[in-house]
């Protein structure tokens, strides 16, 4: 699914160069959940950027779905980002004039999909995800672990092989953050790859395999019972 | 806490300096537009109501056809008569209709060039010109006096206290001067530079039939008009019984300058163009009231601190206003600015003597309007931004985020836009229509071919000698044919009744009338449509015959009108009989506000009116070498000539005008308003930048991101079309229905000004779009 060799990723301002990756080797399987640990400032997002299209590496290589995307365009990254990649973000990043309905419905909007087919699959997932009865609603109107749902919901709508959390629970309290890691793993039992960027030990056991970062650098890769460490 | 306010202003200006140019530019042009129109409308307003006793100065009018038709010019017997029967008018007088040009010669026999008017010696008494030497009273009495201005004055004699001396007029009378008055001033219709009395004018100034002066009368204390009115209603007519009745009333005075007898008249335009201003003004302060809305986040900190710790409602409001007043001030300071740079240029435009001096001599005024839209631009800013409540403000649910107040601030901005495009839209139309009609009269088939005519007022001199004239302009060869009048073509002038055997009496209407000569129907290309047109052939065409348009066989309703004979002027001093010999195809002699109305002609050899056909090129040299030929033949006299066509534009002045203006505000309302927009777009792509960092992520592309930003853009402005367009059909059909002749509000036009303020506003969002689509969505999701 993901496959990188020596992906490096470099910040330029004026007068100061940031090295953001170091020569990242890192390989994941289809079906995977990855948890990426490690202090503020160490690439974990950065990392998810470039693994979900975001942003393009400065050195290296990077497959992507057997794809070498390290020199796509813009334009290239965005297609293939729109039909294969999901994005959950510690802020929800909803967007406050849509209604739920209309923020999840977006990814198949970009995508050209059909309004009739939109529509259908939009209310499934409402139902699914239990804010059938909140669809008319603003973002501002619903509670933080509500909007997090309305957010995996959006990420998954397009049905993409690979969901990028950047630390999902973040802004929410156990009983909801507990709620959202429920639906990751549901989506994980189903085929979905998820890499998820979280602070929390306790969230990171939810995945299967745990990557530490420091400094821009693989410092760890455990599988298991090791990786809740 | 007045420098608080300052300083605040001064930060936001400095932080946002986009924002401060585009919401002063759009105040100081809107306020400049509206300061120009007020000082003009102060201008015609004021135009002869300096007078004492205003209220009681009338000018006598008359109405033909039961309110038909309705005229000002009176006949020179009237005035005497109406002050001798008439105790309640205590004063009249006589006024020639136009001023007359006159060489008066000083005791040292130079000659100036001035212009004159016949008055009686009432005119002081109704009228206040002061005299700077000599009295009213005595001033007009003898038939010898003369009144001069003080420029005038001047200009004789070099001195102002004249009293005494005595001025020779070119024919040879002597006057002497027997008062001197100060120039009038800039705002009277009632011109002169010099005055004598009506008395000199000759016998056709004591007749009863000819109406060929002006008639001013003042009434005694406590008399009603309408009363008088009703009283001198027959004067006329009981003087002039079987002649086209004319029924006399009072139209007062301070009426004349805006109000045409007819109704109408330059009030029309001054309301139209009030109308403007107040619209451009709108649109300026939505502009302001837009741009400070969409801009309260930034100040959501300063509002909740404030209110924290003490300020009431009243005193944000208090301040936001100031603000918006400030900002108004420094508009209106750029303004007069504007406004000193083009007043000259309109008072050109307009024709009316507006001065710099003006500005400062109305700043009372002006400083109200500017400071009236620094309260209304800032009235709903500061309204919406002291409604904040504090802890909303300070607190993570920005009011700005919060469901309602959010959807209601973006709302109210929509139909703010809505609004300016909507102006826009009709502004468009109008001067699109405007511009339409005009081309449409220059166009329009007049009956005859006016390409390539030109036209000579004769000098007095040379009147008896037309055809000395005729043969040698004849010897040019770009003139192919020649031919005199007595009257202009261009305008309906004098007219008169007729009788013909068979006539109804409800058959009563005015019938218009000219001399031609033989040469006529050649130079004007135009054809008989029955019997034969005035020939050489026959000798009796000089005195019995006549000639008549299509319009009057069908208004005497005859079916053979050749050979038939009719009663000129029944029953007057100029009654005549005349037998028609023809009839000629309908042409026009008025502007095309009218119909072709009854015309009758007759055969003259001599005429003022010298008509020329001529040929293409060169135009310019050929009305040069006109003017010289005519000049060798009365070396001492003016010669006016020019193309009938440019004498036909005349008729359209104020039309021509209106559009010019019209186009003027219009190019500026779209700007203010595209000003607006640009402002408020930057903002909103600013505002959105997550919003669409987000989309971006979530797979749109540029294309779909400069379609959400735009798509609004085209909603807002569809509905401004849908709104404007009925608004502004309904406008300019009325318009054109002052015309008789007229072109239409077509769909094509109103789809094509929506289409073109469409694209021009898609034009000034394009580039903030761009911006805002290109940018890297992780920097706008990154900093939460």
């Amino acid at each position: 699914m993901i496959k990188t060799r020596s992906m490096t990723k470099i910040f330029r301002t004026d007068d100061v160069e940031t090295t953001a990756l170091r020569e990242i080797d890192l390989e994941i399987e289809k079906g995977d959940f990855v948890s990426v640990m490690g202090p503020s400032g160490c690439g974990k997002s950065t990392l998810l950027h470039v693994l979900g299209l975001l942003d393009s590496p400065t050195a290296g290589e990077y497959q992507l779905l057997g794809e070498e995307v390290s020199g796509y365009s813009e334009q290239q990254r965005s297609a293939l980002r729109k039909r294969s990649v999901g994005f959950v973000f510690q802020s929800f990043n909803l967007i406050d004039e849509l209604t739920v309905f209309d923020n999840v419905e977006l990814p198949l909007v970009y995508q050209r999909v059909a309004a009739k087919q939109r529509q259908q699959r939009v209310e499934e997932l409402l139902e699914r995800f239990g804010l059938g009865t909140r669809r008319n609603h603003y973002p501002q109107q619903l509670s933080g672990g509500q909007q997090q749902r309305v957010a995996v919901a959006r990420a998954m709508v397009g049905g993409p092989q690979l969901i990028l959390a950047d630390e999902p629970t973040g802004n929410l309290d156990s009983v909801h953050g507990q709620e959202v890691m429920d639906y990751l793993v549901e989506l994980n039992d189903n085929g979905t790859t998820i890499v998820m960027v979280t602070h929390s030990p306790t969230y990171a056991a939810y995945g299967r395999r745990t990557v530490n970062l420091f400094d821009g650098q693989v410092v760890a890769d455990q599988t298991g019972v090791a990786a809740q460490v | 806490m007045f420098r608080n306010w300052i300083k605040v202003v001064w930060q936001h200006t400095k932080k946002h300096p986009g924002y401060a140019v585009i919401n002063v530019a759009g105040l100081a042009v809107g306020l400049a537009i509206a300061l120009l129109i007020f000082l003009w409308v102060q201008l015609e307003l004021s135009v002869d109501r300096f007078h004492e006793q205003l209220d009681s100065l009338f000018l006598v009018a008359f109405s033909c056809e039961g309110d038909r038709y309705f005229g000002g010019a009176t006949v020179g017997a009237t005035a005497t008569h109406l002050r001798e029967t008439n105790p309640e008018i205590t004063h009249a007088t006589r006024w020639s209709l136009t001023p007359f040009w006159q060489r008066l010669r000083n005791a040292n026999d130079v000659p100036f060039s001035c212009s004159g008017r016949y008055a009686d010696p009432d005119f002081f008494e109704i009228f206040s010109f002061p005299f700077v030497a000599g009295s009213p009273d005595a001033a007009l009495i003898d038939p010898s006096s003369i009144v001069i201005t003080e420029s005038l004055a001047q200009k004789l004699f070099g001195k102002t206290n004249v009293l005494g001396e005595t001025v020779r007029e070119e024919g040879g009378s002597v006057f002497m001067v027997t008062g001197v008055v100060a120039d009038p001033p800039p705002n009277t219709k009632l011109t002169f530079e010099f005055l004598v009395p009506a008395e000199t004018g000759g016998e056709i100034f004591n007749q009863w039939d000819i109406k060929c002066l002006q008639t001013y009368v003042k009434l005694a204390a406590g008399a009603d008009p309408k009363q008088v009115s009703a009283g001198i209603r027959d004067v006329y007519n009981d003087h002039n019984p079987g002649a086209y009745p004319n029924d006399y009333y009072l139209s007062p005075l301070k009426d004349q300058h805006l109000h045409d007898l007819s109704g109408g008249g330059r009030i029309v335009y001054i309301l139209v163009f009030s109308a403007l201003a107040v619209a451009v003004l709108l649109i300026a302060c939505i502009n302001f009231m837009n741009l400070a809305t969409a801009r309260a986040e930034l100040r959501f900190k300063e509002i909740g601190v404030k209110k924290t710790i003490g300020a009431t409602r009243g005193e944000l409001a208090l301040q936001f206003l100031g603000e918006s007043l400030l900002i108004s001030m420094v508009a209106f300071v750029l303004a007069v600015v504007l406004v000193e740079w083009t007043l000259p240029f309109l008072a050109d435009l307009v024709r009316m003597p507006l001065q710099l001096n003006m500005v400062w001599s109305n700043l009372p005024g002006l400083l109200a309007i500017a400071l009236a839209t620094g309260v209304i631009a800032g009235s709903y800013p500061a309204f919406y931004l002291s409604s904040l409540k504090p802890l909303a403000v300070l607190g993570s649910r920005r009011p700005g985020r919060t469901v309602t107040s959010h959807f209601r601030a973006a709302m109210i901005r929509k139909v703010l836009v809505v609004i300016q495009f909507s102006v826009s839209i009709i502004f468009l139309v109008a001067i699109v229509v405007i511009i339409r009609q005009l081309d449409y009269l220059r166009d329009m088939d007049l009956g005859y071919d006016r390409d390539h005519l030109a036209v000579v007022n004769l000098p007095r001199p040379l009147v008896p000698k037309t055809e000395i004239v005729k043969t040698e302009l004849l010897q040019h060869a770009s003139i192919s044919t020649a031919s005199v009048s007595s009257q202009t073509v261009a305008r309906w002038s004098s007219s008169f009744g007729i009788d013909w055997p068979g006539k109804l009496a409800d058959q009563v209407f005015d019938v218009g009338y000219n001399e031609i000569d033989h040469d006529f129907l050649e130079t004007f290309g135009l054809e008989m449509r029955a019997g034969r047109f005035f020939s050489r052939e026959f000798s009796t065409d000089l005195r019995g015959s006549c000639v008549v348009n299509q319009a009057l066989v069908r208004a005497m309703g005859v079916t053979d009108p050749v050979g038939l004979e009719i009663t000129i002027s029944p029953d007057t001093s100029f009654e005549s009989k005349a037998t028609i010999i023809g009839v000629i195809q309908d042409f026009n002699t008025e502007s095309a506000h009218s119909r072709v109305r009854p015309f009758l002609m007759r055969l003259t050899s001599t005429g003022s009116y010298l008509w020329l056909r001529v040929s293409g090129h060169n135009l310019g040299t050929t009305l040069g070498s006109i003017r010289t030929t005519v000049k060798e033949l009365a070396p001492n006299s003016y010669v006016g000539c020019r193309l009938l066509n440019d004498d036909l534009g005349g008729l359209y002045t104020i039309e021509k005008l209106t559009g010019l203006v019209i186009a003027l505000i219009t190019s500026l309302a779209v700007f203010i308003s595209c000003l607006g927009l640009l402002g408020l777009t930057a903002f909103t792509a600013e505002q959105r930048t997550k919003e669409i960092g987000i989309r971006k992520v979530l797979g749109a592309e540029v294309r779909d991101i400069l379609q959400l930003l735009m798509r609004e853009v085209v909603i807002l402005v569809a509905i401004a079309g849908l709104i404007a367009c009925p608004i502004a059909y309904l406008v300019m059909s009325r318009w054109l229905e002052t015309f008789a002749f007229r072109t239409t509000v077509s769909l094509q036009v109103l789809f094509a000004a929506t289409i073109a303020v469409l694209v021009l506003a898609l034009l000034t969002v394009f580039r903030q779009a761009r911006r805002a689509a290109v940018i890297n969505p992780i920097d706008a999701i990154r900093y939460e």
